[in-house]
């Protein structure tokens, strides 16, 4: 599994999608990967970001939210497995099983506390100077205009930017990616009908044109099929 | 900021879109001036506002249970539509436009595609709403309503029946653009959604900022071409419209001559004024490509690949298939609708 997928998978995670045999792997790759964690820590601060919560533009308070995070992390590691809030399970009578599922069930629960820490230190740390920007901002080009109502700074509750109804502060963080490859074994698409798609696309009706770009969409086909090697003086021409 | 920092770090993306959180621009002075209570006339707004106007925003791309978020910027200038969108998944992924070439970047693949298209830019609008579309879709009244702070008016067009979807747009006020877009089932299930979290509307954008910031070195370049079906298609199709479903006609079908054998036609295009559904025939003596992993592909049967559906039937020894934003039973109804003609 390579980084992208490491990433993709905390993400799904963090919007909890992953079953729980697959949440408590990336639970444990998490607790010893600082870049995962770090990851984890950006994955918070993107989450409430995408949902308006107030953020700072300094760097400082983004990394301090990010070492706070992986503090956070590292101390609630090293805490035994029976220290876990979370109950064992009753039935589970193989000892080692029942510590599998208590240390998954703990990194589900340190997975709430990192989203929950970093929501709440990014609302209580807003910087002073954090301030709505002008209504023109950029004289010299675009018109900059704030949002009619709130801003950055607004008030508690939040529109969701996908469906536009208002969530509450404490609600849990809107996907902004998910796991892209859903599509069962046995159902990828040819070549020739990916091709077919893409002419189609100059005619369609749809919200977004087909691209390979999208991951979501180029999940269930290879690429490379039904594309044909380009030579190197073609290749020049588009360096 | 520089485009590097947003690709590299998806927090510097959300915060250049905090920064900008919702940042409109250049107010368009139309639609003040036209009639407010006019949904084609806001949809007309809104088509020649993704064409005309230079943007830059990210936006989430929801497609069935999938969300990604992704940064484009579109300029327009001296006629010319020029592109770049942006995959903040971590992937790297970019798609660069420049007039009809499409350049689409995997970093994670080390794979560079190269596209020809001939239409507008990534995001369209929706065009055709008429006297035709309208005997398919109701127009239903508009609400006026709040997205991201801003007024927006809500357009629905409202499928009649199920063999094709519904379409809703949040259009803003002030500039036309499309704040959120949706692809609906007749059920009100979302087939796909595309909705801003940041938009700005500069009067210039740079050429810096239309440049993909991906090193290319080792990279496989491949081409993607038009399909070429027609090169053993001997046989015009046609499609009686009793066996059609209702609505939808044919639109046009790209016939071209051959020297043996005569016209065959091998693309047919069909409407019912708003929803397209292309329809490609080749010979069933071309055995489909095998799959990634070597095994061989059905030859016929249903597929769907984001917001369109497809579906192949084999006719006559030819396969045919149709592909469209169109529910399942759609293409299909139009797949096997076809016959050689008489």
């Amino acid at each position: 599994m390579n980084e992208q997928e490491h990433a993709s998978q905390l993400s799904a995670l963090y919007d909890d999608e992953l079953s729980a045999a697959r949440a408590e792997l990336v639970i444990r790759r998490a607790l010893k990967d600082p870049q995962l964690r770090e990851t984890w820590g950006r994955y918070a601060l993107i989450g409430a970001a995408m949902r308006g919560e107030p953020l700072a533009v300094h760097g400082q308070l983004r990394d301090d939210v990010a070492s706070r995070v992986s503090a956070l992390l590292v101390n609630e590691a090293e805490l035994p497995a029976s220290a876990g809030a979370m109950p064992a399970p009753a039935a589970a009578d193989d000892e080692g099983r029942r510590g599998v599922f208590a240390r998954g069930a703990w990194g589900m629960a340190i997975a709430a506390s990192v989203a929950a820490v970093s929501l709440v230190v990014m609302r209580n740390q807003a910087p002073a100077d954090l301030q709505p920007a002008p209504m023109l901002a950029d004289a010299g080009s675009a018109q900059v205009l704030q949002p009619a109502d709130g801003g950055v700074t607004g008030p508690a509750t939040q529109a969701d930017p996908l469906t536009g109804e208002l969530l509450a502060a404490g609600s849990p963080p809107p996907s902004y990616t998910t796991p892209l490859d859903n599509t069962p074994p046995g159902q990828q698409v040819s070549a020739p009908l990916v091709n077919y798609v893409v002419a189609h696309s100059d005619l369609a009706a749809s919200a977004v044109r087909f691209s390979p770009l999208s991951s979501v969409m180029s999940a269930s086909y290879d690429l490379a099929q039904g594309t044909v090697e380009m030579s190197e003086a073609e290749i020049g021409a588009h360096r | 900021m520089h485009i590097a920092d947003v690709v590299r770090h998806p927090l510097a993306a959300t915060r250049w879109g905090l920064a900008c959180v919702l940042l409109l621009a250049t107010a368009a002075p139309a639609a003040a001036a036209e009639p407010a209570d006019d949904p084609r006339a806001w949809v007309a707004r809104m088509n020649q506002a993704l064409i005309q106007r230079n943007y830059d925003g990210v936006y989430v791309h929801r497609l069935g249970d999938n969300r990604e978020t992704l940064r484009i910027i579109h300029r327009v200038r001296d006629g010319q539509m020029s592109e770049r969108v942006i995959s903040t998944d971590g992937s790297g992924r970019e798609f660069v436009r420049k007039g009809s070439e499409w350049i689409a970047y995997f970093p994670d693949r080390r794979i560079v595609v190269v596209e020809r298209r001939t239409r507008s830019g990534f995001i369209t609008g929706l065009h055709g709403l008429g006297t035709e579309a309208e005997q398919n879709y109701q127009i239903r009244d508009m609400e006026q309503a709040r997205l991201q702070g801003r007024g927006v008016q809500v357009v629905t067009v409202k499928p009649r029946d199920a063999y094709r979807y519904g379409y809703r747009f949040w259009i803003d006020q002030k500039t036309a653009m499309p704040m959120k877009t949706q692809l609906v089932a007749d059920n009100g299930r979302i087939i796909e959604e595309i909705a801003f979290v940041s938009l700005s509307l500069p009067a210039r954008i740079e050429d810096e900022l239309l440049k993909p910031d991906v090193d290319t070195t080792g990279f496989r370049w491949l081409r993607r071409d038009q399909p070429e079906s027609d090169r053993a298609v001997h046989v015009a199709f046609t499609a009686p419209k009793d066996r059609l479903p209702p609505g939808f006609r044919i639109s046009d079908w790209h016939a071209r001559h051959n020297a043996k054998s005569g016209f065959g036609n091998s693309r047919m295009i069909f409407t019912d004024g708003l929803a397209w559904v292309s329809v490609f025939i080749e010979p069933s003596s071309v055995p489909p490509l095998p799959t990634r992993t070597g095994e061989p592909r059905q030859a016929s049967g249903a597929a769907q690949l984001g917001a369109s559906a497809a579906y192949t039937a084999r006719i006559d020894g030819y396969r045919v298939t149709a592909v469209g934003e169109v529910p399942p039973a759609t293409v299909k109804a139009i797949a096997e609708s076809l016959r050689p003609a008489p």
